[in-house]
Formats: structure tokens, C-alpha cells, sequence
């Protein structure tokens, strides 16, 4: 019996097997298993008595022994019973322990796979319909609904319990939190739950060993610092602050064409060498576009390029090669390549440069014209989507790894959103 | 006589307790538990109850003080119910301005009642059973839970009526719109009863029995 602050207990005696057992409630016990036999002692005579057929008696020992203290939640607790329970036709299989408090009465610890939930008893106030329960404003959504079925069972209970009842269970679940509806003949009880850190119940029950944890737990919350808002939020105004600085980088660009040449490459020119009429760089460092537009048509065009600068004789060397091919096939047209292409060299320091072209055309076209444009400080967008990318990394790898989370977590579930 | 004023002394064992209520009522002598009857007139006639053998968590006594609404009460009385589903204990409350109210212990939950009921129809919770909903007064309720008294035992003093002689069936009934609670007491067909109560968190009351249980608060 459970006096003052200390915990005393209350010796009964079987009155099947007259083995002596503990009670903690005493005369608050309405239903005692004996831990020897499992009779049943009700008081549903109105006199303590051994009624019914025997509970079966767990074979294991509970992970957290009947007669613990511990404190939970800013509560000390005593545990006065442990169930195991399965879904009625399935294998899943949880246990239960009822904590008790004399002032604030008692609690549930359900561990299933490992995961642990701590649930209290809630008034009703339940809406909602279908898949979706509204509790206090959240929305939780429907995750599992089945009788269970009482397998095992040692300790003493405030109420009676009949073996033989299937009480009908609907839990939907917001995790970390959960709420759940049990029916039975004659009660009906809601109670909302929060996943429990296993550490936090080996603390508080000063446990050596824990169940080993299989799977994402019901409730078990996805460990991550952002919620899908805030870090959809963070995205947004990363890439709106991506997209200014390309804005800025477009208007600030120079595009100052500093050469336009036209030449024509005839058999005489295949192979050798064309210089272009010098042009100045003026403004600084900056990016370089060589571009060579053509006139091939199903054919294609080479000219190795090196930049040539006048007064230090350095080299920038690139290649250009345009391939343009169309046609119609299965009644359909189709194009490859484009007349127009360029490159881009980076980092070109102001001064006098010329170009080297060793332009290479196909033996079987006599000729082709070409356009040679140098363009100064142009925008490149190509470095902005690396950017982009980088910036992006993360919150897609963070929603492929909560995806999988949650999947994880509704595979065991038979109102799973998604596709397995 | 064995009322000397507002004094009742036990015609078995002349044990003298000061009278908590005013008759008629129901007294349990707190040394022989015999069980007695004060009518209206303070005639005593002995009222066979069982005795009590109170071996449970004492986080209420009879004597108990304490503070609901910035009023002082005391306990001055108990009933032990045990029905088919669990035991319940009914604390009987004495206000300082004479109100009375019940707080009941159920699974180590607590409520606050009016001491008074109302009587209520049948109708309200004909063809109706647990989670089905009734509606009484435009709220609608759902049915949570349903007993039947199995056994009684009282303590300490109570008023008269209090102490059915009859078994009863008990409804509790949950609002869905704010959480109140009513407990519906069916004695018989036309004899129905509607407690409305409230949870409470035990501590609210500022108990004096709560010095005993610090380390449990």
C-alpha cells in the first residue's frame, strides 16, 4: 500500500495456489493476477475473490519489472502491471505497463519494436472524420484500427477486465504525438500519447537493458532541425536571393563586342592558319565569349582557337566545333546541333589580343562562311546553376531522407499514403 | 436520546462525534463503525451498513481539509462504491457557508459534484449505450462509460438520501463541445438522476492530507 511518501506493499494470498503476492493499491485494486498461477482476483462481487478462467503469465521477463519507481514526465510512478497484447489476426504483438501516482493517477508506457509511447487519458473532444482526427486544433491522420487482443498479463489493475474482450482500437498519429479511441462493451476512452526516447525510460526506471529498437517507431519524430516549412522557407529566400544576384549579374555585365569577322574557308584555307584583326581588352578581368556562327546545313565546322596576347605572349587556347543536322522521320522533323555555338574563356586580363584560328571543314563541302564574335564580360549562367545546386543540395537531400522516413514509419500501417 | 445538542453519542459504544450535518443523516461511530440514522427530530435508529475496513491509499480522509473557490471545507464523509467496472470513493464536502459538495475518486481521477442532482427523463438515454451520443439541454454528450453498483460502504456522516438501498446503473457522460461531465444514475424507470461534475487536479483543493504525499506531487 502506497502511505505518505514511501511505498509499501500489501501481501495476498492466492486463492487458488495460495501463493503469497504483492500489492501496491490495496483496497484500490479492483483486479489482482497472481504472479504464480494467474488467477484472477475481482472485485466484482463486490468482495475480493478469484473469478474466471486464469490469465496466461508472460514467459519473459517485462523490461521494466512490476513494483518499479521511476520518474516520467515530472511524475513518479510506480509500475502495478504489465500486459502483452497483439492485434487480433496479425502477428504484431506491444506491451503495456500501467504507472500509477496517487495524486495524479495513472499512465500507459506502450513499447512496440523497441519505440516507446507514453499515453494518458483525454476527454473526448475528438472531431473529425475519416482519415483525420482534429485534437486541440491538430489535425492527426488515421494510422491503424483493430481489436486487440490480451495475450499475457501480471500486476493489479483499478478496473475490471475481461480476457475474453476484444476492445475496439483507432490510433491516429502527429508525431511525435498520437491520440487513439478504445471501445469496449462498457467504456469508451480516448487517450493522446508522445513517442518517448528509450534512453529517457531507461533513465528514469534505472534499466540495465532495453527491448532493441526495430523499424521508425509510430510516433518516433524524424530527427532534423527543420521543419518542412521553415526549411521551405530558408529555400525560398536562398533561391530569391539566388535570382537577385543573376539579375544583378545580367544587368551589371558588360557584353561589349570587341571583334566581328567574317571568313571564308575554302580548300585553300583547310589546315592552315587565319589571324584575326587585333582588339583591345579594356575594364578589367573578365570572362571572354568567342563565338563562331556558320552557315552548314547537315554538315559541320572546326577551328582550334588560341587568344593570342600581343604584348605578353600569352596564350588562351580553346576549341569551336558546330555541327548542325535536320530531317523529317516517321513524318516527324527533327534537328541536332546548332549553326551558332561559343566558349567562353575565363579570367582575361585587359591588353592587345588577336586569334588563331585552324579551321578543319569536311573534304566533301567546298566551302564554308563563317562568323567570328569576341564578346567581353558576358553573363554566364552556367556558374549561377552550380551555384544553384549547391544551395539546393541540402533540402533535397533532407526531403529524400525524411520521405524515407515516413515511409518507413506508414509501411506499417494499413491507411499508408503511400505506394509500396 | 444519543444526540446531545450537535453531538452525537453511540448508543453501543457512547463514542461522542461532533455532527458535521444537520439531520437527517447517516453516521458511522468512528469507533465501532456501527452505522446509525439521525432522523429529522434527532431520534437515532441503528442502519445496518457494512462496516468499513479501510485499508486504501488514505490521499483523502474524513477530517481532511482544504480550499475550493477560496472557500474552506472539510470532509465529513464516504462512500465506497464498488460497481461492476472499478471502486469508486465520494468524498462528502462541508463548506464553511453551509454549501455541500461530493468529490469523487474514481481510478485515482477526481471530480468535483453538485451535491444536488437533477431529476431528468429516461428518454434521454433510451436506446443509447456506450459511445453513442445523448442529448440533454442542446449539448450533446458522449456516453463513455456504464456501471452497475455492486457494493456500497459509507463512512464518516452523510446526508440520509445519499445512500441508495437499491442497486443502480450509472452512466458518465463526456460533453463534446467543452469536456463537462454528468453522470446519469438510473434507479429505475422513472427514477433518474443527473450529477454534473468537473475534473479537477487534486492539488487545486490545497488538501491537508497532501503534506503526506510530497514526493508523489
Amino acid at each position: 500500500m502506497i502511505t505518505n511518501s514511501e511505498i509499501s506493499v500489501t501481501t495476498v494470498n492466492c486463492m487458488k495456489c495460495n501463493a503469497p503476492f504483492n500489492s501496491y493499491l490495496g483496497a484500490s485494486a479492483y483486479t489482482l493476477i497472481c504472479p504464480s498461477c494467474g488467477a484472477v482476483h475481482s472485485l466484482s462481487s463486490g468482495a475480493l475473490k478469484s473469478t474466471g478462467p486464469k490469465m496466461d503469465l508472460p514467459n519473459v521477463e517485462p523490461a521494466i519489472p512490476v513494483g518499479s519507481v521511476g520518474v516520467l514526465n515530472e511524475i513518479r510512478y510506480v509500475v502495478i502491471s504489465y500486459s502483452n497484447w497483439k492485434e487480433n489476426g496479425t502477428t504484431y504483438k506491444w506491451d503495456e505497463y500501467t504507472l500509477f501516482n496517487p495524486i495524479h493517477g495513472t499512465a500507459v508506457l506502450s513499447q512496440f519494436n523497441g519505440h516507446w509511447i507514453y499515453l494518458t487519458e483525454i476527454p473526448p473532444l475528438v472531431t473529425g472524420k475519416g482519415m483525420t482526427a482534429i485534437y486541440e486544433g491538430k489535425a492527426y491522420m488515421k494510422f491503424s484500427r483493430y481489436k486487440g487482443k490480451l495475450i499475457s498479463t501480471k500486476g493489479e489493475f483499478l478496473y475490471d477486465f475481461d480476457k475474453q474482450e476484444l476492445p475496439q482500437v483507432t490510433e491516429y498519429i502527429q508525431p511525435p504525438y498520437m491520440i487513439s479511441g478504445e471501445l469496449t462493451a462498457s467504456s469508451y476512452t480516448w487517450f493522446k500519447g508522445e513517442h518517448q526516447p528509450s534512453e529517457s525510460i531507461q533513465a528514469a526506471f534505472n534499466l540495465k537493458a532495453m527491448p532493441p529498437k526495430k523499424g521508425i517507431g509510430m510516433v518516433q519524430p524524424f530527427v532534423g532541425k527543420f521543419t518542412s516549412s521553415s526549411l521551405a522557407t530558408i529555400i525560398f529566400l536562398a533561391v530569391s536571393f539566388w535570382m537577385i544576384l543573376q539579375f544583378a549579374f545580367y544587368f551589371t555585365s558588360g557584353e561589349q563586342e570587341v571583334l566581328t569577322q567574317n571568313i571564308h574557308i575554302d580548300d585553300s584555307l583547310t589546315n592552315k592558319e587565319i589571324y584575326t584583326r587585333p582588339f583591345e581588352l579594356k575594364g578589367g578581368l573578365s570572362n571572354l565569349e568567342i563565338s563562331m556562327k556558320s552557315d552548314i546545313d547537315n554538315n559541320w565546322v572546326y577551328a582550334g582557337t588560341s587568344l593570342i596576347n600581343e604584348a605578353t605572349g600569352d596564350v588562351f587556347s580553346t576549341d569551336i566545333e558546330a555541327e548542325y543536322y535536320h530531317g523529317v522521320e516517321g513524318g516527324e522533323s527533327w534537328t541536332e546541333g546548332a549553326s551558332k555555338v561559343s566558349k567562353i574563356i575565363s579570367q582575361v586580363p585587359d591588353g592587345k589580343y588577336y586569334l588563331i584560328l585552324a579551321p578543319v571543314k569536311p573534304e566533301n563541302l567546298r566551302y564554308v562562311d563563317i562568323t567570328i564574335s569576341v564578346t567581353r564580360d558576358v553573363f554566364v549562367i552556367s556558374n549561377g546553376l552550380v551555384a544553384l545546386g549547391l544551395i539546393l543540395a541540402f533540402p533535397v537531400f533532407y526531403f529524400i531522407r525524411r520521405n524515407y522516413f515516413e515511409q518507413s514509419r506508414w509501411s506499417n500501417s494499413d491507411f499508408s499514403q503511400y505506394e509500396e | 436520546m444519543s444526540v446531545l445538542v450537535n453531538r452525537f453519542v453511540c448508543p453501543i459504544c457512547s463514542t461522542q462525534t461532533e455532527l458535521d450535518l444537520n439531520p437527517p443523516l447517516l453516521i458511522c461511530c468512528p469507533k465501532c463503525r456501527d452505522s446509525f440514522h439521525i432522523d429529522a427530530s434527532k431520534k437515532v435508529t441503528s442502519k445496518y451498513l457494512l462496516k468499513f475496513e479501510d485499508d486504501s491509499i488514505p490521499v483523502i480522509t474524513i477530517g481532511a481539509t482544504g480550499k475550493y473557490g477560496n472557500e474552506k471545507f472539510t470532509v465529513v464523509g464516504r462512500l465506497r462504491v464498488v460497481n461492476s467496472i472499478s471502486v469508486s470513493n465520494e468524498w462528502y464536502l462541508k463548506f464553511q457557508s453551509g454549501k455541500e459538495m461530493w468529490l469523487v475518486e474514481n481510478c485515482f481521477e477526481y471530480f468535483l459534484l453538485d451535491a444536488k442532482a437533477e431529476s431528468i427523463s429516461g428518454d434521454i438515454i433510451r436506446f443509447s449505450g456506450v459511445g453513442s451520443d445523448i442529448v440533454y439541454q442542446d449539448q450533446e454528450y458522449l456516453l463513455q462509460e456504464l456501471s452497475k453498483k455492486v457494493k456500497m460502504k459509507f463512512d464518516g456522516q452523510v446526508p440520509e438520501d445519499v445512500v441508495p438501498e437499491e442497486d443502480y446503473f450509472q452512466y458518465e457522460a463526456c460533453s463534446r463541445k467543452d469536456g463537462s461531465l454528468i453522470s446519469i444514475v438510473v434507479y429505475d424507470r422513472t427514477s433518474i438522476e443527473l450529477f454534473r461534475s468537473k475534473k479537477i487536479n487534486l492539488q487545486e483543493l490545497e488538501l491537508s492530507t497532501l503534506t503526506q504525499f510530497k514526493n508523489w506531487l
